[in-house]
């Protein structure tokens, strides 16, 4: 408990004016990165690297980490306004808050994500300082035949989680994996698929995946349906006329969503932060899955659940936390932006493991300053602020909308990788979602597909690597027989409510 | 008359235009120089290039920033580096995979070395073996018989398959004449720290500087170097060369230009270069952080460069040749 | 309903699609071959094959399910608009490079206004707001961010 008080310190640097400015600056870059189609946090910070050089180490940690949480939580604001989620953890805000904007509660709507991201930000943050060593020493029990099997759970939960479609669901995470595996093979240096082209050696990037999946298609989406969404335009309208309150969700409803379903997606999507690779998307698709499966409203799923963007956007802030916790125990970064800040914690002379944490808490406490105090004030206070701007995108014309939309998509593909044939890629994901859309298969199911696939890959192979092919070593690990077990509970819980009607099995 | 003079006074002023513009070439660098890192951010490739490149851009006097192009065990990025404008505005970091893997796995057709002019060798870090401190090993010699008795048992970490730790690791087998159970780790040291860590294997190999940050808490223990020279952060890890095994294998960050950027242009970046890394600032940070500094001047690596790929190269033929694997 | 007709409904023809795509992956992923060792199982072609046979069982499902269904009314609009979306950035990101960011993007909005019927009727405005859109990202990326973007007539 010493660390965490030693801690507590971390928050007196948060009041010197240049490490508060920084901390705000990097929040409202965040915000906007995080926000944009085309732009994630990852590249904000990223561009920002050489100026972390120049400043002092606590500044440029403080910054990072404001970053990070606001990226988390402004990925739900286009998501909801627009239905183009900002980053890929923020998906499942798309499908429910678009849904309430469509239905005139837009503002509502951010306001629960918000909430959501509130609560699950400053979560995620207090339990790095408090837990860090213990959730360090947890995470290292989860080895590869673990790590298999959690990947598998994540899977077929994505499968079985709308189950009156469980065929299409196959098909479009097994899609996603197909696509994952062109490019360099994950363990040798072989290409795969690339018949015979140079191009396809270097694989398919992340980013055109995700931009083409979300606002390509959706561009394409709508100008499909361009002059039938009059009525949806009207209901627009009437959601224009907002106050500042309208922000604040009703107290009846936060009730309604329960506390618990906070915290349990806050645990849970601390607990996938702790593991290394496992990401935002995954950990707010799992918190969002277990919200509907324990939900005494499911028929809400889909429709505007303002449970289910509780879930999702608490699990995805609170993710953020546990992030930093290989990272600072063993030098060993969860996911792409605490890479960067161990790059930034390098440069800077300081080495991550017990030494740094014990000796120089002074030095790193005050990013985890800057978590919270990004997730409990920054958070409600950008919405408060800046809300009915967000809201009034969709006063915008739409032909200047989607076309602005287009260019900084499409742009926002290419820096990414300054490459042309990633840019086409966008496209072509685009149009494959387009139809995927149409025909109601899950593009989120596929994005997680190509997503996870690789890990998925990689952790079976090793796993058999170790035994001589042999599959038992799944049953004989604990922790690969403990997510095993926990998929099969899962999978019965869900399927034994009775489906729709018209399933197809 | 009035005709011939304008024709000689443009003549004159294209002239004086001509050979200002020429000094003004001559005043390299003008404006912002890319420097190509075909690694991830926040690795350990591209925490050596920045720290290096933002002391160096002090003498250049222009913004020197690094662009991160991941992809194809760093073919991506250098390919992108080969078909750069020669103009000195454009420089890369090569390592080990971009002058050996790629090449000798021959990934990309249109990857070529020749397009590249080598401009200097700044680090040359040696891989290691380490074991968890909690093991029976303490020296190479203990892990050599145990792996004796217990042949294809023992587990060893390693980064992709078919690299320069996985080459390390076969060369040892042949060498001491053991056979361990080789697991591959993609995606640099990290993944080897937390299989250590979590106890799944109990050996890695790797730089010492990759798992600096355990062998300081005395997590893990550094059985032996591939080198011939002592490392002076570490002094209790011995040698191959000490320990009898004729094994030196390592990492190295090489900077390098498109091949016809202009001399003077090249000798600009190498004397900023070589004074960033003279500084003390740049030589007490690599000590921190467990990096070994070895420079090496245009005039010269290119030549050990092709040395170095040639005997490598060879080395993984007589692998293919041995059925260790297929090309 | 027929059926030709039933096959011809695009809600059976999109995983009849996927099928060609699966069997070509397939065949791909039988000529992979390993660089290490005798792996069978634990090899680089273990996978694909393994999710190729998961894609064609469920395939098969949909397929039928979809073929099963009565006739659905048609939603949506026409496919024309999107159509000339996709040829519009087709051509787009063909010329990124060779024309220049500027040149490029600035054609780019002009056709897409168009398509999106975008203020047809007033020039001055259209012009303005193709100016704006196109100098709002370069300012953005160029800019702020200091991305080098193609330069006019540029190539690279």
């Amino acid at each position: 408990m010493e660390t965490f008080v030693s801690f507590l310190g971390g928050f007196e640097a948060l009041l010197s004016w240049e490490v508060l400015g920084f901390m705000i600056a990097g929040f409202l870059i965040g915000t906007f990165f995080g926000a944009m189609p085309g732009l994630t946090s990852v590249l904000a910070i990223a561009l920002l690297l050489p100026i972390t050089y120049t400043i002092d180490v606590v500044p440029a940690l403080v910054m990072c980490a404001s970053i990070f949480m606001a990226g988390m939580y402004s990925g739900s604001i286009t998501a909801t306004t627009i239905n183009i989620p900002g980053a890929p953890s923020s998906m499942m805000t798309a499908v429910e808050g678009n849904a309430l904007m469509l239905k005139g509660q837009g503002a509502n709507a951010l306001g629960h994500a918000a909430l959501g991201s509130m609560i699950g930000g400053s979560i995620g943050a207090l339990l790095l300082m408090a837990f860090m060593p213990i959730a360090g020493e947890l995470a290292l029990l989860i080895r590869t035949p673990g790590k298999f099997s959690l990947v598998l759970f994540a899977l077929v939960v994505i499968i079985i989680v709308d189950k009156g479609a469980i065929a299409k669901g196959i098909v479009a995470t097994t899609l996603g994996i197909m696509l994952a595996t062109v490019g360099i093979d994950v363990l040798q240096p072989i290409p795969r698929f690339e018949f015979g082209t140079e191009l396809l050696v270097e694989g398919i990037g992340l980013m055109p995946v995700v931009i083409g999946a979300f606002a390509v298609s959706e561009l394409l989406v709508q100008a499909q349906n361009w002059n039938l969404s009059l009525e949806s335009t009207l209901k627009r309208a009437k959601g224009l006329k907002i106050r500042r309150r309208d922000f604040i969700p009703p107290w009846s409803e936060i009730r309604e969503v329960g506390l618990f379903t906070y915290i349990k997606s806050a645990f849970i999507g601390y607990a996938i932060g702790i593991l290394p690779g496992a990401g935002g998307s995954m950990a707010a698709f799992v918190a969002y899955a277990d919200a509907k499966r324990s939900s005494k409203k499911p028929e809400e799923y889909g429709n505007g659940s303002r449970e289910g963007i509780a879930a999702a956007e608490s699990a995805n802030n609170s993710m953020c936390g546990g992030a930093f916790v290989p990272m600072l125990m063993f030098g060993i970064p969860g996911d792409p932006t605490t890479a960067i800040v161990l790059g930034v914690l390098v440069i800077n002379g300081l080495q991550p493991g017990p030494r740094l944490i014990e000796q120089q808490a002074d030095l790193i406490a005050p990013m985890f300053a800057s978590l919270f105090v990004s997730a409990l004030i920054l958070i409600p206070l950008t919405l408060f602020l800046f809300g009915p701007y967000f809201i009034r995108i969709v006063s915008i014309s739409r032909g200047l909308l989607y076309s602005a939309i287009a260019v900084v998509a499409l742009v926002g593909s290419y820096v990414a990788t300054y490459s042309i044939f990633q840019m086409f890629l966008a496209l072509l994901f685009g149009v494959l979602a387009f139809f995927l859309r149409k025909h109601n298969y899950s593009v989120v199911a596929m994005l997680l597909g190509f997503i996870l696939g690789p890990d998925l890959e990689q952790y079976l192979r090793r796993s058999l690597s170790f035994n001589d092919g042999n599959p038992i070593v799944f049953l004989t690990s604990m922790d690969s027989l403990a997510f095993l077990a926990l998929t099969i509970v899962f999978a019965y819980l869900i399927l034994r409510k009775k489906p729709k009607l018209d399933a197809i099995p | 008359m009035y005709k011939n003079n304008k024709t000689l006074l443009t003549l004159t002023a294209a002239v004086a235009l001509a050979s200002l513009s020429g000094v003004a070439l001559a005043d390299y660098p003008e404006r912002d120089i890319r420097v190509i890192v075909p690694w991830g951010a926040g690795g350990g490739t591209d925490g050596i290039v920045r720290k290096l490149t933002t002391i160096a851009e002090e003498s250049l006097d222009v913004s020197m920033y690094a662009e991160n192009i991941e992809g194809g065990v760093s073919a991506t990025g250098i390919g992108q580096l080969m078909s750069s404008r020669p103009d000195g505005y454009t420089i890369g970091a090569l390592t080990y995979d971009s002058l050996v893997t790629v090449p000798w796995q021959a990934m990309l057709p249109s990857y070529d070395m020749d397009k590249l002019k080598l401009i200097a060798r700044v680090t040359s870090e040696p891989d290691a073996i380490v074991v968890d401190a909690d093991s029976d090993y303490q020296t190479i010699h203990d892990l050599i018989e145990a792996a004796k008795e217990n042949p294809g048992e023992i587990r060893v970490a390693i980064q992709n398959l078919g690299g320069r730790v996985h080459l390390a690791i076969l060369q040892f087998q042949e060498l001491t004449g053991t056979e361990f159970r080789i697991v591959s780790y993609p995606g640099g040291a990290a993944p080897q720290k937390e299989a250590i860590l979590s106890d799944e294997v109990d050996v890695a190999l790797t730089s010492l500087g990759d798992f600096s940050n355990l062998l300081e808490d005395g997590t893990v223990r550094g059985l032996v170097e591939f080198s011939d020279t002592q490392n002076p952060t570490y002094p209790d890890v011995p040698t191959t060369a000490e320990e009898g095994i004729d094994l030196q294998i390592g990492s190295f960050i090489v900077f390098a230009a498109p091949a016809d950027t202009p001399e003077e242009t090249i000798n600009a970046l190498e004397s900023a270069y070589k004074t960033a890394y003279d500084s003390d600032e740049f030589q007490e940070w690599v000590a921190n952080v467990g990096v070994t500094p070895n420079w090496l001047g245009t005039d010269e690596v290119t030549a050990w460069a092709d040395e170095t790929a040639e005997s490598l190269f060879s080395e993984m033929d007589a692998l293919v040749e041995a059925g260790v694997m297929s090309k | 309903m027929n059926n030709v007709e039933r096959f011809r409904r695009s809600s059976v023809l999109f995983p009849a699609f996927l099928l060609i795509l699966t069997t070509i992956y397939l065949a791909e992923a039988l000529s992979i071959r390993s660089q290490f060792g005798g792996d069978t199982l634990v090899g680089p072609r273990f996978m694909p094959i393994l999710m190729a046979f998961i894609m064609y069982a469920a395939l098969i499902v949909v397929t039928v399910g979809e073929w099963r269904k009565e006739a659905e009314a048609a939603t949506g609009g026409s496919l024309l608009r999107p159509l000339l979306i996709v040829v519009a950035t087709g051509i787009y990101i063909a010329l990124f490079r060779p024309l220049g960011y500027v040149p490029a993007t600035l054609g780019f909005v002009v056709a897409l206004f168009l398509i999106f019927d975008f203020e047809k009727h007033r020039p001055a405005f259209f012009i303005f707001y193709v100016i704006a859109v196109t100098a709002l990202f370069y300012g953005l990326f160029a800019g702020i961010f200091g991305v080098r973007l193609p330069p006019v007539l540029g190539g690279f």
